[in-house]
């Protein structure tokens, strides 16, 4: 059964994280549409505004000018149109508190950035299973 | 504001505040006043103003004069005139020192009746006319130099002013009570006269103004009282059991001379029975000759026996004829000497001859030394017969035995008696103790004449040193010290008072200075608890920041040489791709470093709480995360069953050593053991390895941050895990240690204090 199509919004200031990205994708043939947020303001404003299409999932960095990850994480769900969104994290901050804050706003996974194996091949791995077995909802709550 | 000012100042609020100086002045006035009026009653003649009562002592003109100086002295002191109370006070005080040296001296300086001639009348019983008594004078010079003193300000004036106002007081009490209780004692010193009644009256009021002055310029900041209090109570006290002391004295004296002279009276009166008993017969058997115109000898040898047997100091009885032989002689036995002895031939005997002949009476001869031995008296009675002389019968009075009649041991060893034949003592008591002999010490107790047969002794009685002190209690002294010992222990109080008022004063003020300087270091050391806690908090953000910052673009860094290798591929020479490699390596190096170097910064942090932990199931778990690889084994040796440690401190201290321990092996196989063993108030942990050890030289550097002991290529580490491990320890309030030698292992151990389980 041929799967819709799931778009990922990745929300990252560093550029050459977002270009490991694209790289792992287009080197592992991860099909996934990628739309980039320089930071939370952008991002939260890209799914407000159905600019991301739904199936959707969020890849997020923590450390970012403007708003950080924590912020826009809470934002997300204090947003009853966002709430359910699925989003993972990743980051280079290995901090117990981050890992807890994180989790506390329902994160569906944590990573840290170094630890994701050679060219992120572990994070499009882990996508790619993720969004095989798991069904992401679909219509706005 | 000066002294003067706040003196006067009324302090309000106080029920027993006195108006001091009201009350001086009014004191003051009195005391001039009472001395004019005695002035005027020394003018006017009138002895209801000079001594009150004909039994009472009279107020000597000069007392007068100084009662009208020291009270106009006070008055003007009350007045703050300072230099004429100065003047005043003096010049009663020279008056009374001239006085009283008067009296030490025992010369008279022409003062007493210097400014007025008492007349006759007023001066029968003195013995020095117009002095005053030796009390009166040193109440004078007390309260005159006390006044002439406190003249000037100082800091003991009201001192000075209380203490010469209470000994006042208590002189004047003392000589009050002599008037009120019929003691004259007490208001006298003995021989030195007696303080008029209303001298002491005056003084009394006198004192009572001094202390109400006294009372006035204390310090008022006392609340309790002035400090100095015990000093004039003391010298009141004492000063009033010295004078009762005097007094008890005096009485005790009266008593020993009234009772000395009555005895002495006896002793004369019996001494004057005794002779008349002898002579009596003698007269008797004279008028019998006389009237039966001669006796015959033998009868009248019989009656002369008889008599001398009877005693009566007889020794005895003779006849002398017209031509003063004696003839007859009664008893003759021991008398033999006198046999026609011619009395006319010695002055003495013929005087009391003459006399007897004269007069035609009984008549004594002064003492003569007996020719029978002893000395004896001669009395001659006169034999008239048919209007011619018929010779004289003679008494011969043997002194020692008529003494000894009278004076038994029991007077002796009361009295000293001497008895004198005008210049000649006759009869003396050996002293029956070591006493002065009586003639030269003070006058007698008694004085008196024995008279008989136209001559009299003279006799004179002391009490013996024995009867004198059989009449001198111990209440004088005990009086006297009890007096002295009350004065000294007030004045040790006010001292003592003083000085434990100084010493806490010091002590609070110590205690101030100290609690400041507490203050002081309390509000330092938050200061720099501050201050630390801020510089810790610092310490961690910039930890993170440099650990998170820092390796963001180290990672590009790697990952963009990845890349650079990826899409160049094989075109890339073989040193570049080993470069690239060395890069890459470099900069994992980094990012372990900085991993070391947050985690080290969060070790510093006390977070954990002690808990009771298996030490079992920690090595468990530090096992299982690091997984040593195989041929490696860790053993726990001995363990209790809990220790009580914070867990997750415990933990990383473990995986630290235990890690080190392995990465550091030489070989691929090696055992690590770790031992817990519980010391009561501290637990000691060890791990030791069989690996290649660390050399003496390395070891003292092993804890430090970023060494690194074995310098081999094929060990990454960043060199933190011993620094790591000293630091969490140390936090805790443990400590680490390391032994070792090269090619024998190592064993590290630490310590954590025991926590008492909660």
């Amino acid at each position: 059964m041929p799967r819709e199509t799931v778009h990922v919004l990745l929300i990252d200031d560093n550029d050459v994280d977002v270009e490991g990205v694209r790289r792992a994708f287009r080197k592992h043939r991860f099909a996934a549409p990628l739309i980039v947020a320089r930071d939370g303001h952008e991002g939260l404003e890209l799914l407000r505004e159905g600019r991301v299409p739904r199936p959707h999932v969020v890849l997020l960095d923590l450390n970012m000018p403007g708003m950080g990850g924590l912020e826009f994480l809470a934002r997300l769900r204090a947003d009853p149109a966002t709430r359910d969104t699925v989003v993972f994290v990743q980051t280079t901050s290995k901090r117990d508190e981050d890992v807890v804050a994180s989790h506390r706003q329902n994160v569906a996974g944590y990573f840290v950035k170094s630890e994701l194996g050679v060219g992120l091949a572990k994070l499009v791995e882990l996508l790619r299973a993720y969004l095989r077995v798991v069904t992401l909802p679909v219509g706005g709550a | 504001m000066n002294k003067q000012t706040s003196r006067n100042r009324p302090v309000n609020g106080r029920a027993w505040w006195v108006p001091a100086r009201p009350a001086a002045v009014a004191s003051g006035a009195v005391g001039a006043l009472l001395g004019a009026m005695v002035l005027a009653g020394w003018y006017t003649e009138s002895p209801t103003l000079t001594r009150i009562d004909p039994a009472w002592a009279p107020m000597e003109f000069n007392a007068a004069i100084g009662f009208v100086l020291l009270g106009g002295a006070l008055v003007i002191l009350a007045g703050g005139r300072l230099r004429w109370a100065r003047g005043l006070g003096g010049f009663a005080a020279l008056l009374a020192a001239a006085t009283l040296a008067e009296y030490v001296l025992g010369r008279d300086l022409g003062i007493d009746r210097l400014l007025f001639q008492q007349p006759a009348t007023a001066m029968v019983q003195a013995t020095h006319p117009g002095r005053m008594p030796a009390n009166t004078t040193l109440c004078f010079l007390i309260a005159g130099l006390g006044i002439a003193l406190a003249s000037w300000r100082g800091r003991s004036r009201a001192l000075i002013l209380a203490t010469a106002g209470s000994m006042l007081g208590a002189l004047a009490l003392t000589s009050l009570s002599g008037y009120l209780l019929h003691i004259e004692a007490a208001s006298g010193w003995g021989q030195l006269g007696r303080m008029a009644a209303h001298s002491a009256v005056g003084f009394l009021v006198l004192g009572c103004g001094l202390m109400a002055l006294a009372w006035g310029d204390r310090d008022r900041s006392d609340a309790d009282g002035p400090g100095w209090l015990p000093i004039p109570i003391g010298a009141a006290v004492g000063t009033l059991l010295l004078c009762a002391s005097q007094a008890a004295a005096d009485v005790e004296r009266a008593q020993l001379k009234t009772s000395t002279h009555a005895a002495a009276e006896g002793i004369r009166a019996h001494l004057e029975l005794e002779v008349g008993d002898a002579l009596a017969p003698l007269a008797r058997m004279a008028l019998r000759w006389e009237e039966q115109g001669g006796i015959p000898r033998e009868q009248w040898s019989r009656d002369a026996e008889a008599l001398v047997r009877d005693g009566h100091g007889l020794r005895a009885i003779e006849w002398v004829d017209p031509t003063d032989h004696v003839r007859w002689i009664a008893p003759l036995a021991g008398n033999e000497a006198a046999r026609d002895l011619h009395l006319a031939a010695d002055p003495v005997r013929r005087a009391a001859l003459d006399r007897a002949r004269r007069t035609a009476k009984l008549s004594a001869s002064r003492t003569v030394n007996l020719v029978q031995g002893g000395q004896g008296v001669l009395v001659y009675a006169p034999l008239r017969v048919d209007g011619r002389g018929g010779g004289f019968l003679l008494a011969v009075l043997d002194l020692s035995a008529l003494f000894d009649a009278v004076l038994t041991d029991e007077v002796e060893a009361h009295y000293h008696l001497v008895v004198r034949d005008g210049d000649e003592v006759i009869y003396a008591t050996r002293a029956p103790d070591a006493s002065a002999p009586p003639s030269v010490g003070q006058p007698a107790a008694f004085e008196g004449a024995v008279r008989y047969a136209g001559h009299a002794w003279h006799v004179a009685v002391w009490p013996s040193a024995a009867l004198a002190g059989a009449h001198r209690s111990s209440v004088p002294p005990l009086l006297a010290w009890g007096g002295l010992f009350m004065a000294l222990l007030l004045g040790w109080a006010a001292h003592l008072r003083r000085r434990t008022r100084q010493q806490a004063r010091a002590l609070s003020l110590a205690h101030a200075d100290l609690e400041l300087r507490v203050l002081a270091r309390t509000a330092e050391l938050e200061r720099a608890n501050r201050e630390l806690a801020r510089s810790n908090a610092e310490l961690d953000a910039f930890a993170y920041v440099a650990s998170h910052d820092l390796r963001a673009p180290m990672r590009d860094v790697d990952n963009l040489s990845q890349w650079i290798a990826e899409d160049v591929g094989d075109a890339l020479p073989e040193e570049s791709r080993r470069h690239f490699d060395t890069l890459r390596g470099r900069v994992r190096r980094m990012e372990a470093l900085l991993d070391g170097l947050l985690e080290y910064s969060r070790a510093g942090r006390v977070s954990g709480t002690p808990e009771p932990v298996d030490v079992r199931a920690v090595l468990d778990d530090v096992l299982s995360l690091s997984a040593p690889p195989p041929g490696f084994q860790v053993l726990l040796s001995s363990a209790p069953p809990t220790v009580q440690v914070p867990r997750a401190a415990l933990e990383q201290v473990l995986r630290n050593l235990i890690g080190n321990a392995i990465k550091h092996h030489d070989r691929a196989a090696g055992t690590v053991v770790v031992e817990v063993v519980s010391h009561g108030d501290l637990v000691e942990f060890s791990v030791t390895d069989d690996g290649p050890g660390i050399p003496l030289d390395l070891q003292a550097r092993a804890f430090a941050i970023f060494q690194k002991v074995h310098a081999r290529d094929g060990v990454e580490g960043a060199g933190m895990g011993l620094a790591l491990v000293k630091r969490v320890v140390e936090a805790y309030g443990g400590t680490v240690g390391l032994e070792s030698a090269t090619g024998a292992g190592a064993r590290f151990h630490f310590t954590w204090p025991a926590f008492q389980a909660p």
